[in-house]
């Protein structure tokens, strides 16, 4: 692609110190996303999704460790330890989702109270009023019914939606989306992915959709990539990553995942994200691998471009038999 | 007609402070009589037994004790809340005259240890685990270990006797001049209405000491409060939100952190008002305030019963009154609360 990327996450290191042990929570990441993208980052609970993203955006808490990394917005560069830096690209073209966007809302402030504070720094009094009306429709939201109620009066679909107003507000280019409809049911859920996927169109916003619901990605993503215990295991084009899965644990994932067109035993996935030793470089996936081999362990396997994408795994070599 | 909510839980919630109230009356006043000590002998300890009992019947002490509760209730309900034997005055006329002297401290001393204690606890949050909560964890703790009583006394020989910053730690204004007509009782006030600068700049004076005296003893367990829940607010995803909506640090920080705070640091501030009514005793007596703590102590060492059962009962009503207080302010502060009365 000639197209420029819009936003760069390069060779993200991330350690935390716990009574004066080291851990390395994400390990060289990088994601690449262009204008108007929706590309998905997955990984179970752990794996170093949302941590990544949120240092990305200057956001981690003050107690991880950015050990090195580069991030690139809009033709901005920072380093990944730059906070102050990174942060200066939220409300100008960088925006974010919750999880839980009721706790995401302040508990004190109105629904339309909540949007015009966002507001506030970008224009005058007057035309606030009108441009928080005009998000809240976009957002499928009634201004008249909802500006007046407070967070805990509201359901949380809709909350999620002012919430999107807020974000919506800053004008972004980018939105980081983490797990937005885990605390939503199913319906609702469809409904706010399938406008976010019209957002994406119409307004030329790029999106990363962080799940741990590899289904869900697949209807809505160009692009994948998949993390376990902060390394990538595996990236690329979403049509390719699903046809010819390589990575033993995005075979488990896809495993693990139900199918209603083609049904298939499903098979949850053994052990957890950061069993196995910390003190090696090693694949981190080799203690709940059936395939592991002693040379999983000897270094961290590079990234091999198979199959039209990449794959970080040993069984992939050239000189594998 | 609709009672809105809110009013219909102040009402509930005077109705039972009265009884509560009356109970502690109840408590007080036999408690009072109960003790071994009599206020006859105590007062003249060298008459004959007759003497004695002479003027127990005078006093009215030779009574059952339902009976001479029910005297005193009596008294309570027409506001004079018994007669002092010690000046002779009813309780009512001495306790007006005292308890602006009180407030007065009180209401300064909570106003400068929740000026220091609130921010500290903000500083020591945000600078969570850095060496500047450690220092301040430091600071907090030698502020909190010292007694009100020696603080006072080393103040005193410091500032007072030693660099003489501050005029004689004796009482309200210093004898030369005269208290200023009455507005609310303050003397700082009342100085400025009447146009009295020199009146209200020497009470002011006056206050220094204890107010700093009172004031420091607030200052820790605000502080500690407002850290561990300013940590812990401000670890919240709203606060994170915010911060991504790019929303400034200081309306973050003081309008969503420190309000998600608020509830336990306004409950804890609730406690404090009982403490700071108790610290007055020996800060009265210490700095000679003509405030209840001073009479309250002198009513009790001279076994005066009226003042005692009196006194005990203002600091419930007070410390009543402060929770509900309290309790309303929840309602301001967070709007969950507020539509939870209506359910």
């Amino acid at each position: 692609m000639s197209d420029p990327a819009l936003f760069e996450i390069r060779d993200l290191t991330i350690e935390s110190v716990r009574e004066g042990s080291r851990r390395r929570i994400v390990e060289g990441m990088s994601l690449s996303v262009r204008h108007g993208e929706i590309v998905g980052l997955v990984g179970e609970s752990g794996s170093g999704k949302s941590i990544s993203m949120m240092a990305s955006v200057g956001l981690a808490a003050a107690s991880l460790d950015i050990t090195a990394g580069e991030i690139a917005f809009a033709g901005r560069r920072f380093a990944a330890s730059d906070r102050e830096g990174l942060r200066s690209n939220l409300s100008h073209g960088v925006s974010l989702l919750f999880q839980n966007a009721k706790g995401a809302l302040s508990p004190f402030l109105t629904a339309g109270a909540q949007v015009d504070r966002v507001l506030a720094g970008r224009m005058p009094k007057a035309a606030r009023r009108r441009e928080a009306a005009e998000l809240f429709r976009v957002c499928g939201l009634n201004h008249a019914d909802l500006a007046d109620k407070y967070p805990h009066q509201i359901s949380g679909g809709q909350a999620q939606r002012v919430a999107m107003a807020c974000a919506l507000a800053t004008e972004p280019r980018l939105l980081i989306a983490d797990e937005p409809t885990t605390a939503l049911d199913v319906t609702t859920e469809r409904e706010l992915l399938r406008f976010l996927a019209r957002l994406c169109r119409e307004r030329d916003l790029a999106i990363v959709l962080i799940a741990h619901n590899l289904s869900l990605v697949a209807e809505y993503c160009s692009g994948l990539t998949i993390l376990h215990a902060g390394q990538i295991v595996e990236r690329g084009p979403l049509a390719s990553v699903f046809a010819e899965p390589l990575h033993p644990y995005t075979r488990g994932l896809i495993a693990a995942v139900p199918d209603v067109d083609e049904p298939h035993e499903l098979v949850p996935l053994a052990g957890s994200v950061w069993g196995g030793r910390n003190d090696i470089e090693r694949c981190r996936f080799s203690h709940r691998c059936a395939f592991a081999r002693p040379d999983c362990e000897a270094a961290v396997p590079p990234l091999l471009e198979r199959a039209g994408h990449e794959v970080r795994c040993v069984l992939y070599r050239e000189d594998a038999a | 007609m609709r009672i809105p909510p809110v009013l219909a839980y102040v009402l509930r919630r005077i109705a039972i402070s009265a009884v509560v109230l009356l109970g502690i009356s109840a408590v007080a006043f036999s408690m009072a009589y109960l003790l071994p000590s009599d206020p006859v002998t105590s007062r003249y300890p060298d008459i004959t037994n007759e003497q004695r009992a002479e003027m127990r019947r005078q006093m009215g002490l030779d009574q059952p004790l339902l009976v001479q509760y029910a005297r005193y209730m009596q008294s309570v309900f027409a506001g004079e809340f018994g007669r002092s034997l010690g000046t002779g005055n009813s309780v009512g006329e001495d306790l007006a005259r005292r308890i602006p002297a009180t407030l007065e401290l009180a209401v300064y001393g909570i106003l400068l240890g929740t000026a220091l204690g609130i921010p500290l606890g903000m500083v020591a949050a945000i600078r969570r685990g850095r060496p500047t909560d450690h220092l301040l964890r430091v600071v907090n703790i030698a502020i909190q270990s010292v007694p009100a009583f020696w603080l006072g006394i080393v103040l005193i020989f410091v500032l007072f006797y030693q660099l003489r910053w501050v005029p004689t730690p004796v009482g309200r204004l210093s004898p030369i001049h005269s208290p200023p007509p009455f507005f609310i009782g303050f003397y700082t006030i009342d100085g400025l209405v009447a146009g009295k600068f020199d009146v209200a700049l020497a009470a002011a004076r006056q206050l220094i000491l204890p107010v700093l005296v009172l004031g420091l003893g607030v200052v820790s367990p605000l502080a500690r409060i407002t850290r561990a829940a300013m940590g812990e607010s401000l670890g919240e995803d709203y606060v994170i939100f915010g911060r991504a909506l790019g929303l400034g640090e200081r309306q973050v920080v003081l309008g969503d952190a420190f309000r998600g705070a608020l509830v336990p640091i306004v409950t804890t501030l609730g406690f404090v008002v009982g403490n700071v009514l108790a610290g007055a005793a020996i800060v009265e007596t210490v700095f000679s305030w003509p405030g209840i703590g001073r009479y309250a102590v002198t009513a009790i060492t001279t076994s005066d019963m009226a003042p005692v059962s009196t006194c005990i009962l203002l600091v419930a009503s007070g410390v009543a009154l402060t929770n509900l207080l309290v309790d309303l302010s929840y309602a301001l502060i967070d709007p969950r609360i507020r539509h939870g009365y209506g359910k």
